[in-house]
């Protein structure tokens, strides 16, 4: 198809419009003083939640979006405990499909706890880079989806966001914003289309230390 | 048949025309309460109105670098002249690996190319997993909103469909338990499937990478579950570099729905390890639009919906009511450029309110591009005999004064000596929803004179009395 290729270049070159219409640029959005509510709002506005917790122990502080504790000790292989796909050192995966094949409804996949990079103020977007095939599979075929953010994990708006991404080296990377949904049946939201039902941000945000002012 | 006979079996339904009304201003609201809490908006749209212009002015070059990118990435780029060429590439990717079983996402642009019908005469299943777009796939219809596929379907509806094709209880109208009846269905399509065909938002000269966003999820399920991946792109989708995305992003699901950003946004660059990209470049008309003056910034298009939302004939006509593939403004002006003859209603279906310009997120003129098509149709003859016979006689008459005095008398004298029955007939279709006002006892040029007059034996300076009564009546 070369020759299609040819074709349309030169078509695009013959035709060639001039606007005059010239780029002014930006000024980027700075940090809000209030971002750790702002960040609150637009994560809430599109379904999800967020928590901020101190990193040591937070996975008792946290609350889970399954009925067992992930870290519960288990019960055989029973579905009283949550099938679980995390990245994170401290909580193990277990389950079905632990070792990376595909969930399907006859192995269904409770809980993807995954590492965000950061999160985005001004629309509650988490950027993510999964490390892995099935990473990216776990964020969308589990039922809950958990995203833990760290240290300095906001920026104001997609401007700075992109400032901190590299495209030209990145095979694949997404903005998750609450979970799956769909007003596709009379603009009737509803939670959980076709990817996880929930989406909780977890910060883990140490409290400041004494004499030093807010970190916010 | 034209848009405004199908408008008529449309609007036979008043109470499922108010509710479409109703829920489309309510996206409209929801948009502007979205730009409300971006406080350089308007320098926002500004921006992305230039840098999709600075794109249209660069497209071969910015392809060129795009192809060289994807291709260093490991992706596969196609180039396809028309709508034949794109089914053939998809059809022949799919073929050459023995694919039977196809998730679709939402894309204008295969919709456009009619590529679910040609695949699906090759034996090729292909599901489109976009709820909206499935349902209207179930019921064999078009979308009919280019964002919201079945804005068009209340809930009843889609419970009839889904018990007819999917083994749903008889009178489920619940949209929480259809939508989970569609999900389970969709699941183990997305399981199964081997292949999934996207569309693209943003494609990255710079990088090579593609954009696409969706709220659902169905385009990363599509693309992470499957070894195979064809993006279809048109032309116009290219931005030059990664620093234009933030810009145009921060518009799209805010313009579109008003939610800050989609659920999903998702980076592709090249294929990984056991997997395939491929991207089609699709043509199909979009280079001779280019060369169009007057309508070309049309190509500037992120396909948002907004336009759709905010139209006061859209929101009471429906999506269908167009025949195209894209209606609403947008649809108005890209549709007659493929075939002015088949469309030449559409530049009509519009109130030149201008709402349009007001939320385009990238200042496309549309009010000004319905109103050049009227020229084109007007200059080639294509409005009906009765228009242009009209339209002529009104030439003839305002173009001279005394045949507009000697009319406009005849006109009041006659509606007030008539029935009023009668002249409601006369002045059809305009009084079909509405009654006439009433007719002024004389002319505007009469009651003029008459102001003028009582000034001058007032003493008072004619000018601004004149601003300061009811100068636009008559």
């Amino acid at each position: 198809m070369s020759n299609a290729r040819d074709a349309i270049l030169a078509q695009l070159a013959a035709k060639r419009p001039a606007f005059g219409r010239a780029r002014r640029g930006l000024p980027s959005p700075s940090m809000p003083p209030d971002a750790e509510a702002v960040l609150r709002a637009r994560i809430e506005a599109a379904g999800g939640t967020l928590q901020i917790v101190p990193r040591a122990g937070w996975i008792e502080r946290i609350a889970w979006p399954v009925a067992e504790h992930p870290a519960a000790p288990g019960r055989g292989e029973g579905r009283s405990s949550p099938s679980v796909y995390s990245t994170l050192p401290e909580l193990a995966s277990r389950g079905p499909g632990a070792d990376g094949e595909d969930w399907t409804d006859g192995a269904p996949l409770d809980l993807a706890v995954l590492r965000g990079a950061f999160a985005v103020v001004e629309n509650g977007a988490v950027w993510q880079v999964p490390r892995a095939p099935e990473e990216r599979r776990a964020a969308l075929l589990a039922e809950h989806l958990v995203l833990v953010i760290e240290g300095d994990a906001l920026v104001a708006s997609l401007h700075q966001a992109y400032e901190r991404i590299d495209l030209a080296t990145l095979a694949f990377g997404w903005f998750l914003c609450g979970p799956s949904k769909t007003a596709d049946i009379e603009q009737a939201l509803v939670l959980g289309a076709h990817g996880p039902r929930s989406l909780s941000v977890v910060w883990l945000r140490d409290p400041p230390m004494p004499g030093k002012g807010a970190t916010a | 048949m034209g848009h405004v006979s199908r408008a008529r079996a449309f609007v036979a339904d008043a109470e499922r025309t108010r509710w479409h009304d109703q829920a489309l201003w309510f996206v409209r609201a929801k948009r502007d309460a979205a730009a409300d809490l971006v406080p350089d908006w308007e320098a926002l749209r500004s921006e992305a109105a230039a840098i999709k212009r600075e794109a249209l002015e660069r497209l071969p070059e910015l392809w060129i670098e795009f192809e060289a990118q994807a291709t260093r990435a490991g992706a596969v780029v196609h180039w396809a002249r028309d709508a034949e060429e794109h089914n053939a590439i998809v059809a022949r990717l799919l073929r050459e690996r023995g694919v039977t079983r196809v998730v679709k996402s939402k894309s204008m642009l295969t919709e456009e190319c009619g590529l679910n019908p040609h695949l699906e005469r090759q034996g090729i299943e292909v599901v489109d997993t976009d709820l909206g777009e499935r349902i209207v796939q179930l019921r064999s219809e078009p979308p009919s909103h280019i964002v919201m596929p079945a804005i068009h379907l209340r809930r009843g509806e889609v419970g009839e469909t889904f018990a007819r094709t999917m083994g749903a209880p008889e009178g489920l109208d619940d949209p929480d338990a259809l939508t989970a009846l569609a999900r389970h269905d969709l699941r183990a399509r997305f399981l199964a499937a081997e292949a999934g065909i996207t569309g693209v938002n943003f494609a990255v000269a710079e990088t090579g990478s593609l954009v696409v966003v969706s709220n659902e999820g169905n385009v990363d399920l599509g693309t992470a579950l499957p070894k195979l991946h064809i993006a279809c792109v048109g032309l116009e989708k290219i931005v030059p570099a990664k620093r234009d995305l933030p810009v145009l992003l921060r518009l799209l699901a805010r313009s579109a729905t008003g939610q800050a950003i989609s659920a999903y946004t998702s980076h592709f660059r090249g294929a990984s390890a056991g997997r395939e990209l491929h991207v089609v470049i699709v043509d199909n008309g979009r280079s001779r639009l280019l060369a169009e003056p007057d309508f070309r910034e049309a190509l500037a298009c992120i396909r948002c919906g907004a336009c759709l939302n905010t139209c006061p004939v859209y929101r009471r006509s429906g999506g269908h009511s167009y025949g195209t593939v894209i209606p609403g403004p947008i649809g108005s002006v890209l549709e007659p450029a493929r075939d002015l003859v088949a469309h030449a209603e559409l530049p009509h279906a519009c109130t030149l309110c201008g709402s349009c310009a007001e939320v385009c997120p990238v200042r496309i003129p549309l009010p000004q591009q319905l109103l050049a098509w009227r020229g084109v149709l007007a200059a080639r003859g294509l409005h009906p005999r009765r228009r242009r016979l009209a339209l002529r006689i009104a030439a003839e008459i305002l173009s001279r004064p005394t045949a507009l005095r000697l009319v406009g008398g005849l006109g009041r004298a006659l509606a007030r000596a008539l029935p009023e029955s009668l002249v409601e007939q006369l002045a059809r279709p305009w009084t079909r929803e509405r009654a006439l006002p009433p007719l002024p006892a004389a002319s505007f040029q009469t009651l003029w004179k008459r102001r003028q007059a009582t000034a001058r034996e007032r003493g008072l300076p004619a000018r601004s009395d004149a601003r300061e009564g009811d100068g636009d009546a008559g």
